[in-house]
């Protein structure tokens, strides 16, 4: 350990500038698998928020990182729970949080979300999904400011945890979300079968409505076109969704055509971006090579990551390598012999991001000892 | 208008004036109930 800050964000930013580094850059992933790491529980948090700071640090007692992908557990089932949605709830063992599918728009419904996509979703979608927003104004009114104070509330103690983590050296990867359009759809609006049956039968309607949800997109992702320059990290994230699911030419013209309007600016003046593929992307690393030099990212799942080093490696950068299976089930000199080859293998000119190959949430996903000593390894490679 | 004509984004307007008066600006407010509502629809 004993990295100071600077030195861990400049060895991402190197990495993001392809020049070859004093060691590669180790990025944690950790989110609700670090609470029951230290002890705790989620269901805990919901009552008494600022356990997740003491939860959330104390992983870092003994990991070792250049960066951590977020600053706390993004998500949370209380504010759910205060409008009276089912949507997000702990697990029975109150150590992660799960989510249960409810599509409440229909098909014939684009027509009224492209007319209306503020009034549509706040006065007609939100009410179907949360019970204790379909009373009268007072009631309404009650249940959506106790949801906005414990937003409020877990923000303050997010910012603390940020602050703590600095203090510690160890800054937060992701900056602001960059979420393109159509995920919105997928994730909230029309889920997996509604979007893939409207894909094929009212395409145009699908990105119409793209066209007017990029307002939840720009407030997402904050962006003020009277900043001159962005600093070079933190990083703007992106967690993709809809992507895996659907054709190239489809990705090309609903996601990727959003995700440009959405970057350009950032890339432009200084900023870098990273998306998590959440698969391999093999089908779509020939449209996604059009990104500006040493400045946006693309965590791979492992069996994606060499042909995506051949395609995007000398532009962007790739970040991924362990899967949590092997961090899991195999012998600690097993995982210390593929962290090494990754690092050969993709970080010997720079360009790479050591990582696993997704977030870490339940306690079993992998062998704290096994994480611990790769971490650590990669770091004094 | 009476309580019982108003709809959820009269509740967001009361929500921009008593619960989120400290914010900066009026985007600031109405960004944080965008990002809130893409949140909860989920």
């Amino acid at each position: 350990m004993g990295d100071t800050l600077n030195e861990r964000v400049q060895r991402i930013i190197d990495a993001y500038d392809h020049k070859k580094p004093d060691h590669t850059p180790a990025l944690a992933m950790v989110g609700t698998w670090a609470i029951a790491n230290a002890g705790g529980t989620v269901k805990e948090m919901e009552e008494n928020p600022i356990l997740e700071k003491e939860y959330y640090l104390k992983t870092f007692d003994t990991l070792y990182c250049d960066a951590v992908m977020t600053g706390g557990i993004v998500n949370d089932a209380k504010s759910f729970e205060l409008i009276g949605s089912g949507a997000a709830f702990a697990s029975n063992d109150g150590t992660s949080i799960q989510h249960k599918e409810n599509i409440v728009m229909g098909d014939d419904e684009y027509p009224k979300l492209i007319a209306e996509p503020y009034e549509f979703v706040v006065n007609e979608i939100l009410p179907r999904k949360a019970e204790k927003l379909r009373g009268d104004f007072a009631d309404n009114y009650e249940a959506m400011s106790a949801c906005v104070q414990h937003r409020l509330k877990k923000a303050e103690v997010q910012k603390k945890l940020v602050k703590e983590l600095r203090d510690r050296d160890i800054p937060v990867f992701n900056g602001a979300v960059l979420s393109p359009p159509l995920d919105m759809i997928f994730d909230f609006l029309r889920g997996f079968r509604g979007l893939a049956v409207d894909l094929r039968r009212r395409p145009e309607l699908v990105e119409e409505a793209c066209d007017k949800l990029m307002m939840y997109s720009e407030a997402m992702l904050g962006y003020d076109p009277t900043v001159e320059s962005y600093p070079a990290f933190p990083i703007f994230g992106t967690m993709a969704h809809s992507p895996n699911f659907i054709r190239p030419k489809q990705f090309e013209q609903l996601w990727w055509k959003y995700y440009l309007k959405l970057a350009k600016p950032i890339w432009e003046k200084g900023g870098r971006t990273c998306i998590y593929c959440e698969g391999t992307w093999t089908d779509k690393l020939d449209i996604i090579q059009d990104v500006p030099k040493n400045q946006a990212a693309f965590h791979i799942a492992p069996d994606g990551m060499y042909q995506a080093k051949e395609k995007l490696g000398d532009n962007s950068v790739i970040v991924g390598g362990m899967a949590m299976n092997e961090l899991r089930f195999k012998s600690k000199e097993e995982c210390l012999d593929l962290a090494k080859k990754y690092i050969e293998d993709f970080g010997a000119d720079g360009g790479y991001i050591f990582t696993i190959d997704r977030e870490l949430v339940c306690p079993n996903d992998v062998n704290t000892e096994n994480l611990e000593a790769v971490y650590e390894f990669v770091h004094n490679y | 208008m009476e309580n019982k004509d108003k709809k959820m984004t009269d509740v967001y307007k009361e929500i921009m004036e008593k619960d989120l008066k400290d914010f900066p600006s009026e985007k600031a407010k109405m960004d944080f109930l965008l990002k809130l509502t893409r949140l909860l629809i989920w």
